[in-house]
């Protein structure tokens, strides 16, 4: 039992545990910045976001029709158009896309836009050696993989992630991910290396879809730019992160990558489990 | 007896006998306020002066009801009427409390209460029922603490880096926790701390802000006497024992342990909005003291320390960090002819961090250890010289590796002489002259010369003072987060580097309007050349190869003073600090001016402290600081998140300049009473409670921005900010075992 004097002290600190207070939103003179993301992967089309970076304490319109010259160079150079291109699985718009495709066999590629500012923005990417998975198994609530890391350094950098559904109490689908960053650079051999992911949803979902995709290094460190950004909302203490990237006279990434895609049923889940909460 | 020496006898004897009529012989001796002889202290009269030999007894002749004048440099001057006298007199003289800009800091616990004007670590009380001696730095003009999760103190618009912690004068590791709430520092070990803002005797180098010097000087003890606290946050126990004939050897031990994870395991069961790390605590100290004969003494103090703070981020991302430190001291001291001494010493520190997190399997360690060398020679020349001299050998070794594969290791080493030489002219000056000669040896090679001068001018209730004093600093520290923590990894020098320097002025003054009440005032102006920063504003993602440290320049000046009035069982002070901290580098927002974090306009405190009787002690403390830069995004993009397919609209903060937003101001009220009665007239027991930030004033810490949809088509962000520690009130129990404050109640 807790005495009366002891529930004013338990008051006055409930009181006190608001940790959070809103700030005045301050005037911050943006630096004029370009936004550019491509990702190509061998054989596949070409597609490129460019937009212009939007200040942060305004409100925020994603404007697609700012007037970019965008070249891609590979064996050739190529010019992409401006259009809306749709991502068919994520729905994510590009605005500027093409009818050719990366070719294979490829060592680098180059990136050149002039803005609206008729600025230059430019970027290089390689093109990293194909991927493949040597072994995926889904055990109770894990993924275990193994894969041959490659002999040049450069080309050992790997996500690896996992995508599933689950249903919740309402039958809602809810789409869950599981994400690790693999950093074996220093590895410049061809070596098997194992490594797992687990996820206490995985019980419950009737088939997991595992990528891993071999990336360059900057992209690399995007990504896990990306994914500390993403945390910025969570108040932990290692936000702000800084993107990483390797656009030069703006901010993005424009890189080459490979994966391999397995889809692994889960024999032991009964379909239609939903989730406990 | 030769008979010339017969004869020149006789004669002083005729002729002094003729100066002598009407006057008499005094015997006096001359102590402190501990009852320590004091060699070397100027008594005169109109007519007659001498000095008190080691012992500190001095004979005078002196005419009935003529005014003696008792001057130290480092004591306050007193003036008595001089009577005959059969039997010797004792003086006491107070160590001055502005010498060399000092702060004499004495363990609260030992303070009888009607002395509690004289100890300004007494007004804190003893927060969360521990006494601590950065929670007093932080409460004096010119220092401040710049955010809870950093322990350090910024000096005079200095970084926090820029601050070297010394036992006797040696270099001891960083024993840092986070929160302001308790450092390692313990003054029942630490006893005696000084710290210098500017003017640094020369023998301080390596640091270019400020250097906070602790003393394990001994207590006045009883055969063996123990403390035990219980608190809200963390328990600790104290003992002192003597050993030995005659009690010359004296052992200091204190331990603390947090239980602050227990408190955040309690209040994330019940929490629905977060969680809190679950962050814990412990450190050790252990001090030595034994006279091995008149002359030879031995002293020894080690700290270890340890944290741990582990954060659940998401099922598959936690990360876990935790830091340790450990130091020690050892010093072998022998006293010289006319209060001179001779100390040989030796240390060795270190800190250790690691960070992992599970999503990105990464594993980060840092390490840095430190083994030093030194001799110092004090000695008085004359009465109107004194020399202080020294060499000292340092050697650092540091270390970083990533997923324990990938380790870098470098060292770098110095050799340090340097010397003080203190002339006092006459009764009113005192002239000092450094110079601290540096030889660095690392990636590469090069010496530095710092030059240090001070001019003081005491004049009744009047001192004055200029320095000037140029400190380099041979590391820096990259930020592991976006803020400073412990968790900062230490980077030496690189080939293109040169040391970081700093030229500082400072001119103040000390009035004592009234009697009990003093008015210090100073202003400073510091050139910052060579400082250093890094390329990568923390170290979040990147990898260390690709980070470099860049050398910029920077300013900071200021104006800070105190008024301090002391009335019998009241003591109530109040300061204000304004200054400017600017820096600038090439590398870092585009070459423009900025202000880092510790650019603190405005910094003011107001404490009281007030005895009601011999068992309660009341105080309260309210302090205010502008606030603090930080970084925050300028834009905002879209990206894609090709992880997560079920992600469309992934907002991405850009960043650009640094430090382009400033935090509200911080202040809070914290107060403090405490009840101490003996027990069975040997023992004594404390009671202590109070409550920090009482008024709950949300002080920021840290600023995330949340995307608000204002429209279907619309979104805005938002920033908004969370603290680390509201209002949070305390209550400890402390027992005094065979404790003398027992007897004095």
């Amino acid at each position: 039992m807790v005495s009366r004097h002891g529930w004013v002290v338990l008051v006055f600190m409930c009181w006190a545990c608001d940790f959070n207070r809103e700030l005045e939103t301050p005037y911050i003179e943006p630096h004029d910045q370009y936004f550019v993301e491509c990702y190509m992967r061998p054989d596949e089309l070409y597609n490129l976001t460019a937009t212009e970076v939007s200040p942060i304490f305004e409100e925020y319109i994603l404007d697609y029709s700012l007037d970019f010259d965008v070249y891609i160079i590979d064996q050739d150079t190529v010019e992409l158009r401006q259009s809306l291109f749709v991502e068919p699985e994520t729905g994510y718009i590009y605005n500027y896309g093409s009818g050719r495709r990366l070719p294979e066999n490829i060592a680098g590629v180059s990136m050149l836009v002039i803005s609206p500012a008729r600025d230059t923005i430019r970027a290089y990417s390689r093109v990293p050696e194909q991927i493949l998975l040597d072994t995926a198994f889904l055990i109770h609530n894990q993924v275990n993989i193994s894969f041959y890391t490659s002999e040049d350094s450069e080309d050992n950098y790997y996500i690896y992630y996992l995508n599933y559904d689950v249903l919740n109490h309402s039958g809602a689908q809810i789409k869950k991910s599981e994400v690790a960053y693999l950093d074996f650079h220093d590895y410049s051999e061809r070596v098997l290396k194992q490594s797992s992911l687990s996820g206490d949803s995985l019980d419950y979902a009737d088939e997991v879809q595992v990528t891993l995709m071999r990336v360059t290094r900057e992209n690399f460190l995007y990504q896990r730019s990306l994914q500390d950004a993403k945390n910025a909302s969570k108040d932990n203490v290692t936000y702000p992160a800084p993107l990483e990237g390797n656009i030069e006279n703006g901010v993005g990434i424009f890189t080459c990558y490979t994966e391999d895609i397995r889809r692994l049923v889960a024999h032991e889940n009964v379909s239609g489990n939903s989730l406990p909460f | 007896m030769s008979k010339l020496s017969l004869f020149f006898f006789a004669f002083v004897l005729l002729f002094s006998s003729q100066s002598m009529m009407g006057q008499t012989i005094l015997n006096g001796r001359v102590v402190d306020d501990e009852g320590i002889a004091i060699p070397d202290v100027l008594i005169s009269t109109n007519t007659q002066s001498t000095v008190s030999d080691d012992d500190g007894f001095f004979v005078l002749s002196i005419s009935n009801d003529s005014l003696l004048t008792i001057t130290h440099v480092n004591y306050e001057s007193k003036y008595i009427v001089a009577r005959k006298r059969k039997e010797t007199i004792v003086v006491e003289l107070k160590l001055k409390s502005r010498q060399l800009e000092e702060v004499s800091i004495v363990d609260e616990s030992k303070v009888a209460l009607d002395r509690v004007d004289l100890h300004e670590i007494s007004r804190m009380n003893v927060l969360f029922g521990e006494s601590d001696v950065i929670k007093y730095l932080v409460t004096l003009p010119g220092i401040a603490s710049i955010n809870s999760f950093d322990a350090g103190i910024s000096v005079r618009g200095g970084s926090t880096t820029e601050n070297a912690f010394l036992v006797k004068g040696m270099r001891i590791a960083d024993p840092t926790h986070i929160t302001s709430l308790v450092t390692a520092f313990d003054p029942y070990v630490l006893s005696r701390s000084t710290v210098y803002k500017s003017g640094f005797p020369s023998m301080y180098n390596g640091r270019l802000s400020g250097y906070v010097d602790m003393n394990n000087e001994t207590i006045e003890i009883e055969e063996v006497e123990a403390e035990l606290s219980v608190g809200i946050i963390s328990s600790s126990a104290k003992v002192a024992i003597l050993i030995g004939k005659g009690g010359n050897n004296q052992i200091k031990f204190s331990a603390r342990q947090t239980y602050l994870h227990l408190i955040s395991t309690m209040y994330n069961r019940k929490s629905k909005t977060g969680t809190l790390p679950k962050y814990g605590f412990q450190d050790y100290s252990l001090s030595y003291h034994g006279r091995i004969s008149d002359k030879w003494s031995l002293s020894a103090f080690g700290l270890v320390s340890g944290d741990e703070l582990p954060f659940e981020l998401t099922q598959n991302d936690n990360q876990h960090m935790q830091w340790n430190a450990q130091s020690a001291v050892v010093s072998l001291d022998r006293k010289l002819k006319r209060n001179g001494s001779l100390k040989i010493l030796g240390g060795v520190n270190g800190n250790e961090s690691v960070f992992e997190q599970d999503s990105n399997d990464q594993y980060i360690s840092s390490e840095a250890n430190n083994q030093s060398v030194s001799v110092r020679w004090d000695q008085p020349l004359t009465q109107t010289f004194a020399y202080h001299m020294g060499y000292s050998y340092e050697r650092n070794d540091y270390s970083l590796s990533k997923n324990e594969r990938d380790e870098s290791i470098s060292n770098n080493s110095m050799q340090s002489l340097y010397g003080d030489l203190i002339v006092f002219p006459n009764l009113n000056w005192v002239l000092t002259g450094g110079i601290n000669m540096t030889y660095y040896e690392g990636l590469r090679s090069f010496y530095d010369v710092s030059p240090r001068v001070k001019v003081e001018y005491l004049l009744d209730d009047l001192e004055l003072w200029v320095d000037y004093a140029r400190t380099r600093q041979y590391e820096e520290k990259l930020p592991f987060f976006a803020i400073r923590s412990p968790m900062d990894i230490p980077v030496p020098l690189g080939d293109n580097n040169q040391s970081a320097r700093c030229d500082a002025v400072s001119l103040g003054a000390k009035y004592e309007l009234l009697e009990g009440l003093k008015l210090t005032s100073s202003v400073f102006f510091k050139r910052l050349d060579y400082i250093k920063d890094f390329s990568a504003s923390s170290r979040s993602n990147l990898e260390f190869e690709y980070i470099e440290m860049v050398e910029g320049q920077g300013h900071a000046y200021g104006v800070e003073a105190e008024l301090v009035w002391t009335h019998q069982k009241l003591s109530a002070g109040v300061n204000y600090t304004y200054l400017e901290s600017k820096r600038q580098f090439d590398e870092i927002n585009e070459g423009d001016v900025f202000s880092p974090p510790f650019d603190i306009t405005s910094s003011a405190g107001v404490s009281l402290s007030y005895a009601l009787n011999r068992h309660w002690f009341m105080s309260a403390f309210w302090t205010y600081t502008s606030g603090i830069y930080v970084t925050v995004p300028e834009g905002v993009a879209v990206a894609k998140d090709i992880t997560n397919p079920g992600t469309t609209v992934n907002y991405v903060p850009i960043y650009g300049d640094r430090y382009n937003y400033r935090l509200p101001a911080r202040h809070r009220l914290d107060l403090g009473i405490s009840y101490r009665r003996p027990v069975k007239n040997k023992h004594a027991i404390k009671f202590s409670g109070g409550t920090y930030n009482t008024y709950n004033h949300k002080n920021v810490d840290f600023i995330y921005l949340e995307a608000e949809q204002t429209s279907t088509y619309l979104v805005s962000f938002v920033p908004k900010s969370r603290m680390v520690l509201p209002f949070v009130p305390y209550l400890s129990i402390t027992f005094y075992l065979n404790e003398k404050g027992g007897k004095n109640g």
